[in-house]
Parts: C-alpha cells; sequence; structure tokens
C-alpha cells in the first residue's frame, strides 16, 4: 500500500470507526454490527457508498428503517409487542471512541471490504463496505438488505462503479 | 399466554434465529435502561454489579463508557 492509500485509510477508519460506534450506541447494543458498519458507510463523507446506493434508487433512511423493522417483527413474531422496549438515549455525538467489539458478521464484512480494497490496491472507501455487503447471506444485515434492495447484483455493479471512479480520480 | 407458544416454527429456522437476534437486543436496551436508572438513583457500581450477576469490573466495563459518551452523571 502506497503512503497516500494509509493516509486515505486513516483518514476514513477515523471516521468509520466513530460513526460505526455512534450507530451501535444509538440502536442500543454493546457490540456494532454489520448493519451498522454499512450505515456508518452510508455515511462517510466521501460518499461513495451513498453514490452507489444512488445509483440504484436506494434510500440510506430506508435501508435504516428495515432494520428497525427486522427487529421488531421479529419480536413481534414471538408476542412481544416492539413498542414496549425502552428506547435507547441517542444523543451521542461525535467524540473519543469507546473501543465496542464488533458482532462475528461485522467484524467479517469489515475484513471482507478490507480484502477488497487491498486486492484493489485502492484505499478503503465506503463502496468496498457496500460491495462486500452484498455478498451477505445470512443476519440481520442481510435481510435489512433484502428488504429493501431487489437485485443485488445492479447494488454490487454499483459499488464496482463507484470504487472504479474513486481510482480515476486518484 | 404460555410465551412457548408464541416461538417461530422450527421448519423456519431464519426466522427463529432473527428473534433470538432481536432478544439480545431487547436484553441490550433493557440492561442500559435499567443501569441508567439505578445510577441515577444513587446505586453503586458494586450494588449493581451483584444485581446482575457480574463482576464489579465486568458492569463497570459494559456500562460506564457508554454512560460517559452520552454524557450521563457517574
Amino acid at each position: 500500500m502506497s503512503i497516500r492509500n494509509a493516509r486515505k485509510d486513516v483518514h476514513t477508519m477515523k471516521h468509520l470507526v466513530e460513526a460505526v460506534e455512534r450507530e451501535a450506541l444509538a440502536d442500543g447494543g454493546r457490540e456494532w454490527g454489520a448493519e451498522h458498519l454499512v450505515l456508518a458507510a452510508l455515511a462517510l463523507p466521501e460518499g461513495s457508498a451513498r453514490r452507489a446506493f444512488d445509483r440504484v434508487g436506494l434510500d440510506p433512511g430506508a435501508y435504516r428503517a428495515a432494520i428497525a423493522r427486522q427487529h421488531d417483527d421479529a419480536l413481534a413474531s414471538i408476542g412481544i409487542d416492539p413498542e414496549s422496549q425502552p428506547a435507547p438515549r441517542v444523543d451521542r455525538g461525535p467524540g473519543r471512541r469507546l473501543g465496542l467489539g464488533g458482532t462475528a458478521n461485522g467484524r467479517a464484512l469489515f475484513v471482507a471490504a478490507g480484502e477488497l480494497a487491498r486486492k484493489g490496491k485502492h484505499p478503503l472507501c465506503g463502496a468496498h463496505i457496500v460491495l462486500a455487503a452484498t455478498g451477505l447471506q445470512l443476519g440481520i444485515a442481510a435481510r435489512a438488505l433484502d428488504a429493501v434492495c431487489t437485485d443485488r447484483s445492479a447494488l454490487s455493479q454499483a459499488a464496482e462503479a463507484e470504487i472504479a471512479e474513486a481510482l480515476a480520480v486518484r | 399466554m404460555n410465551p412457548l407458544a408464541r416461538l417461530p416454527s422450527s421448519d423456519d429456522p431464519e426466522a427463529a434465529f432473527a428473534a433470538v437476534v432481536a432478544l439480545r437486543r431487547l436484553a441490550d436496551r433493557l440492561e442500559a435502561a435499567a443501569v441508567d436508572s439505578a445510577v441515577e438513583r444513587g446505586w453503586t457500581w458494586a450494588q449493581i454489579a451483584e444485581a446482575l450477576d457480574l463482576t464489579r469490573q465486568g458492569a463497570h466495563k459494559r456500562h460506564a463508557s457508554r454512560r460517559r459518551s452520552g454524557g450521563e452523571r457517574e
């Protein structure tokens, strides 16, 4: 990896780590999962993940809502009123790292995105996370993606196009 | 109601696992809300740990940084 790529990686990682912890805390969890990593990628300032969603007409807000709906529907399926659960305290601004651990799926998605970036000799960007997420089969992040995205291969191609564009302007 | 009557069908493991994950998340939220409430009522970390069947260090590790990040009183 070049020094320039390494610097970009550090910059992206800083934003990513802060955002993924913020998403996990806002969700009331003690660990961040793959779904939080996708949401964090969508919030990155470099914008490649968001643009990949845009290319196929996907709304990041709809993905966030789909995650909540997965949990609510699962609770309702066993007779628990989702409205009865306490809301997490969500006043989490940017701040220092808390060192939250990741779930198995969250860590696997992060590793897969890093591998994609390394293989392409490109600094990690949000589109790598979206591209890796299109390969998720099970779990909340996958179920939420299926709820909003009817064509994963189109999303995968959109993420690849964003990565190629980022490479071209480098 | 017998809660077992509402378990997802065993022929749909994916739905059953989704329910398990959602219950874990619900338990996390309940625990966080209960800890916040206890701290606000003056409970010590030792008392909270005992009530949660955790070590004092474990309870503090799970909740202290979360509370600080939200600006709650320690």
